[in-house]
């Protein structure tokens, strides 16, 4: 703590031990006639000047500030005029509490915004603050600002990767826990690219850099959550006019409550002057704006905060809104639902002329040079013994497979699409998985079956989104009509449509974006292929994302790890900050308003300022505790 | 273009509202937003700004510090 802050909370403490006790005596002894004036003059005056005087330094410093810069109408100021008038008609605890509440505001004010500051920070701030070069053997720490993409940095055993790039030399194993949630550590050796942020967990990793700091991934990471109240909601924009408007209006009713009503009454009377300017002087502190002003916001600052402690990266504050009140979803099936992991399951040969390996190996020979998934789920480890010496005029058929000339005849390998394209008759198959026939010359040799599991947590998943509010959930796949039932059925979706090419699945989107009378559409995808869908929807959220800057650009909100649960709890969090920034401007405005309105009709003269200062300070508590609210966390269930 | 300074010392709420009223009424600026939560001033302009918003943050309060991040 400065000096200076010592003063201060010195000054406030001070001022509540007297106004405590003053007050007492004002209510036991102000009211009795035998000498309330005494009273008045000889113990309250003193001890309220006492702590008024110890509290009003900043006051007098930033108000000669305020009016050499031509600001008349700060609150500070206004402040304390409000005070010094209370002093001049008598009203002396109440001078010392206009001041002493303010202050006492300020200080809750700057310790709540520096708490939900330094929440997000905690969690999310996984920048390093230094790396270290590594130079013809030689290290040499540096800010990470200053490392060049080409550079080569160490990372030794607990240390944090600084920038993104590429193993070099080492193996070792990386706690990735920051960045994806994943618990289990992930192998890292020559030639893997790495991300900032991860924890080395083993032996010294020597990394070629491939990004400067500022586009690494952890920098984009924490600029994505630190930007995201940059674009401001209706509701704020809504804050920032009425505060414009609101200061300047109730400051013209004070100077009218100040002069009018004496003329009706008598206005020769220094008591009906000195009652006006009191209640004048209480409507100066309730025209600043500051409940409103501060708790929306930071409502929502706190909300997209807590979205990041369970790995949701929100990129707006109306994005937060529009997560709040999502009640339609799409998911991509694979990689979504499903772990997007391939397994060959099960190999059938339509005859006794081939046997399974045979089969398995002409497949892997059509696949050899495919990077789908389904390809690497058929070529498994085997792909250094596969000869595609006689492999010839491959070509890729989207959606459907692959064809192609070996030794001189062709081969076919894919869905029924393809089979048929070529007018080779086969046994359809009816097993659930993705199933993948093989043709060769013209005839039909036999199927393979290729599984993916469904993630651990998707059913529940679905089940939590289903309670959160979401009234449609659609499936969208591009496999067979029987894998993509089963997956629907496991999990309880109702809506489901299969065999889709990429472009049918815009298209899809684009259907039910037409037919639907939802309030908020939301897309759930891996961010890369479905970013054309994500575009055309209300809400797009990518999972797994990570580490692809094209996937977290494409997407409104980034789940870190790849957990579908994590939408229905993001949602619960979306819809309390979404509560508690309706309650704070209800609750800000009306009281505001009821406070104004009592003092202009004046029905409670004597207690005017009491009222001001709860509307005031009072409110704003309030308000910002509603937000910090956000921060508490029920236990999940 | 889109500037980012980070703007400190900001005492209130009301007052950043305040400020980035001021600043958006520099010539040249299509719109300044000023976060007072996350300290950040975002101006979409096509002009080097910084020298105007120093000169209006000075004037401001005492103890306020801005600086171009991006």
């Amino acid at each position: 703590m400065t000096k200076k802050e010592k003063y201060d909370i010195f000054a406030i403490i001070l001022g509540l031990l007297l106004v405590v006790p003053l007050l007492f005596i004002h209510f036991l002894i102000g009211d009795n006639p035998l000498g309330p004036k005494d009273v008045n003059t000889l113990i309250v005056l003193p001890l309220s000047l006492l702590g008024y005087l110890l509290l009003i330094f900043d006051f007098l410093v930033k108000t000669v500030k305020n009016f050499k810069r031509k600001r008349f109408f700060d609150e500070i100021t206004l402040t304390l005029i409000a005070s010094i008038v209370a002093f001049i008609v008598g009203e002396y605890i109440e001078g010392l509490a206009v001041v002493l509440f303010f202050q006492i505001g300020e200080k809750f004010e700057d310790y709540a915004v520096n708490k939900s500051r330094k929440s997000i920070k905690d969690v999310l701030d996984i920048r390093s603050d230094k790396a270290t070069l590594y130079i013809n053997k030689e290290e040499k720490v540096v800010d990470p600002y200053d490392v060049n993409v080409g550079d080569l940095i160490i990372v030794k055993n607990g240390e944090r990767i600084p920038l993104d790039g590429e193993v070099i030399e080492g193996t070792s194993f990386l706690d990735t826990s920051s960045l994806t949630g994943e618990s289990i550590p992930r192998k890292a050796k020559i030639g893997n690219v790495v991300l900032s942020g991860v924890i080395n967990k083993g032996s010294p990793l020597i990394i070629k850099v491939t990004k400067p700091f500022y586009d690494s991934t952890v920098s984009k990471i924490m600029d994505m959550v630190e930007n995201a109240t940059n674009s401001k909601t209706e509701k704020e924009k809504f804050i920032t006019k009425f505060s414009k408007y609101y200061t300047p209006t109730v400051l013209l009713l004070a100077l009218l409550i100040a002069i009018i009503p004496p003329f009706f009454q008598d206005f020769t009377s220094l008591d009906v002057w000195s009652n006006s300017f009191f209640t004048a002087a209480s409507l100066l502190v309730v025209s600043c704006p500051c409940a409103l002003v501060l708790s929306v916001p930071m409502a929502y600052f706190v909300g997209i905060g807590e979205a990041s402690k369970i790995k949701m990266l929100i990129k707006g504050s109306s994005y937060l809104e529009d997560l709040a009140k999502l009640d339609t979803v799409i998911l991509d099936k694979t990689g979504t639902i499903t772990k997007g992991n391939f397994v060959l399951t099960d190999v059938i040969p339509d005859d006794d002329s081939i046997t399974k390996d045979e089969l398995i190996s002409l497949a892997q020979i059509a696949e050899y040079n495919s990077l789908h998934p389904i390809a690497l789920s058929i070529i498994g480890d085997n792909k250094n013994n596969i000869d595609i010496g006689e492999w010839k005029n491959e070509e890729t058929i989207e959606g459907e497979g692959i064809k192609g000339e070996y030794k001189n005849k062709l081969l076919i390998v894919g869905n029924s699409k393809l089979l048929y394209r070529y007018r080779v008759s086969y046994t359809p198959c009816n097993e659930i998985g993705t199933v993948v026939y093989v043709a060769y010359d013209n005839k039909f040799l036999g199927t393979l079956i290729i599984k993916d599991e469904i993630k651990e947590d998707s059913k529940e998943a679905i089940k939590n989104l289903k309670k959160s509010g979401i009234k449609n959930i659609y499936m969208l796949t591009g496999d067979n009509e029987i894998t993509a039932t089963y997956i629907a059925n496991e999990c309880e979706i109702e809506n489901v449509k299969a065999n889709l090419l990429p472009l049918d699945k815009v298209n899809e989107v684009q259907k039910i974006i037409g037919n639907n009378e939802s309030k908020v559409i939301g897309f759930i995808g891996d961010g890369v292929n479905d970013a054309p869908s994500m575009a055309i929807v209300d809400l797009g959220i990518s999972m797994g994302a990570i580490g692809s800057d094209a996937a977290i650009e494409a997407s409104d909100i980034v789940l870190m790890d790849d957990k579908l649960s994590k939408v229905s709890k993001g949602k619960r969090i979306a819809k309390s900050t979404l509560m508690v920034v309706y309650q704070n401007i209800i609750f800000a405005i009306a009281i505001k308003f009821i406070a104004i309105i009592i003092a202009t009709i004046n029905i409670i003269p004597n207690y005017i300022m009491w009222v001001a200062i709860f509307a005031d300070v009072g409110v704003t508590f309030l308000c910002v505790c509603n937000s910090l609210r956000l921060m508490i966390h029920k236990k999940d269930k | 273009m889109e500037q980012i300074f980070i703007v400190k010392g900001l005492d209130c709420a009301n007052c950043a509202r305040l400020f980035e009223e001021k600043v958006n009424k520099i010539n040249g600026i299509d719109e300044a937003t000023m976060n007072f939560m996350s300290q950040k001033l975002i101006v979409k302009t096509e002009i080097d700004v910084l020298e105007e918003i120093v000169k209006i943050a000075n004037n401001f309060e005492d103890v306020l510090t801005v600086k171009r991040i991006k």
